[in-house]
């Protein structure tokens, strides 16, 4: 007998899945702005070799590229709290999210900085501005326009990872469609929906970078 | 009494990895004069134009602007002086993210120096004085290398410098722009800029400079003023070089 793909299922469990979904889209825009930002300053750190900070951001890169990110969230959400720093279900899932993107976005951006020549710190300097104020006036808008499509590949897989918190028992979307298929088994109804929610919130994502990519580039295009 | 240099700077001496790009090198700069150092590429030119604004730390020697000894390895006090002496780079440098007013403004309101309106107006200027009114909006790429090189002018003018340095000003550039930047480097010093300039343009350097200095090897080899200079070198090696340049 064939089977008999139920869309009146996924109608009914429509509210469930957009709840997920708000979940899994506030976790991961929050994730995503704050990596960028741990990215940012970890690269700065890194690139003008601020000691002691740039080994400790160096360790913390290779700590987080070589472990699985599952062990990164159990250790936030179940080894955090043995030493008094325990964190609710979201800010675990947000922290881990953001630890595990950051170290990414540290390499993008540290590809970027290292992109921006020489030559525009030594203009900067000579002009008598403050380091710090060619870092956020140059270094950083031109760093960035360099680092955006490595970013945003690490984007994409900060929101593709966030279904392993469906693991501490975050209510995502991943989570949802589990705690459905437990109750009801139709697992290719819920799995395909949930398949096509996720691909839809690349595409955005994939959409916006660009479009943000576009207009930073918008002084360089008519050169 | 005669007045202080403007910029003084006694055996300097800096090595790169062994090498020595200055050896020991005297060098000073009267307010109002226009000194234009000339030699082979290697000689140490940049170096030492370099290490008046503490872009290059001196391994040893000593610099003294306005009179007052400065500390060569404060990076903060080379950062005021900085605001006191404009550069000018081969490669102009503009912020290529920015407008040509914001790469001019830029510095004026970040260091405090003017407001964003009185900025603009300096700016406007400026733009007025290089011959480019009309690109305030536009982007460094979007202009040519000449136009590029005077914004860079513009921009450093804007901090309002008691001395200009210029690194080669015109040696990036097409044959056909390099006059308009010299054009506005001799206006500029028909209106009293100090200046040091590193040129191969003999011509210019004849034509603008108060003084020559020769440097070979990183060190002054003869200093004078231009006729002195072009005409009757008395160092064999200045000989040399000219009539391989000239
Ligand atoms: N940052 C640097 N690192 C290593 N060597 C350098 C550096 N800057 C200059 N040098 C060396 O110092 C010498 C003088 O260089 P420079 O001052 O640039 O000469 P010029 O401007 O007269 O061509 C050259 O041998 C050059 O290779
Ligand atoms: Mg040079």
């Amino acid at each position: 007998m064939a089977y008999q793909f139920d869309f009146a299922y996924i109608i009914a469990n429509g509210p469930a899945l957009l709840q997920g979904l708000a979940m899994t889209v506030l976790v991961s825009v929050l994730s995503i702005a704050l990596s960028v930002i741990v990215g940012v300053v970890g690269a700065a750190v890194r690139v003008f070799r601020v000691p002691v900070l740039s080994q400790a951001f160096a360790f913390y890169v290779d700590f987080i590229r070589n472990t699985p990110l599952l062990a990164q969230i159990f250790f936030i959400f179940y080894g955090l709290p043995s030493i008094g720093m325990g964190l609710s279900i979201f800010w675990s899932g947000v922290v881990a999210l953001t630890a595990w993107g950051g170290a990414y976005n540290v390499e993008n951006m540290r590809g970027g900085f290292l992109a921006v020549s020489k030559g525009m710190r030594e203009a900067a300097l000579s002009l008598g501005l403050r380091p710090l104020l060619y870092l956020w006036l140059v270094a950083i808008p031109l760093g960035l326009r360099v680092a955006i499509p490595a970013m945003l590949n690490t984007s994409v897989s900060v929101l593709k990872n966030s279904s392993y918190l469906q693991a501490i028992g975050f209510g995502e979307l991943t989570f949802v469609a589990m705690e459905r298929v437990a109750m009801d088994f139709r697992t290719l109804e819920m799995f395909a929906s949930i398949g096509l929610l996720y691909l839809g919130l690349v595409l955005l994502l994939s959409f916006l970078a660009r479009r943000l990519e576009h207009r930073l580039q918008s002084p360089f295009r008519t050169a | 009494m005669a007045e202080d240099p403007l910029i003084r700077v006694r055996g300097l001496v800096k090595s790169f990895q062994g090498v020595r790009a200055l050896d020991g090198v005297d060098f000073e700069v009267a307010r109002g004069e226009v000194v234009v150092v000339i030699g082979q590429s290697g000689s140490g030119k940049s170096t030492l134009i370099r290490c008046l604004n503490g872009l290059v730390e001196p391994d040893d020697g000593e610099i003294l602007v306005g009179g007052t000894a400065v500390d060569t390895h404060s990076q903060r006090e080379w950062r005021l002086l900085r605001q006191r002496i404009g550069m000018v780079f081969q490669d102009y440098s503009l912020f290529p993210h920015l407008t040509v007013l914001r790469n001019i403004t830029l510095a004026p309101i970040r260091t405090g120096r003017a407001s964003p309106a009185e900025a603009e107006a300096l700016a406007r200027e400026l733009l007025a004085r290089v011959l480019l009114p009309e690109k305030a909006d536009a982007y460094p790429g979007e202009l040519s290398g000449g136009q590029q090189q005077r914004v860079a002018i513009a921009r450093a003018l804007a901090m309002r410098p008691e001395v200009m340095l210029f690194d080669e000003p015109t040696s990036a550039l097409d044959p056909e722009t390099i006059q308009e930047v010299l054009d506005l480097m001799r206006s500029l010093a028909r209106d009293g800029m100090t200046m040091v300039i590193v040129s191969h343009e003999m011509g210019f350097a004849r034509e603008v400079a108060d003084r020559v200095v020769f440097i070979d090897r990183g060190r002054v080899v003869e200093t004078g003023p231009p006729v002195a200079i072009f005409r009757d070198a008395r160092e064999e090696r200045t000989r040399a070089f000219l009539a391989k340049i000239l």
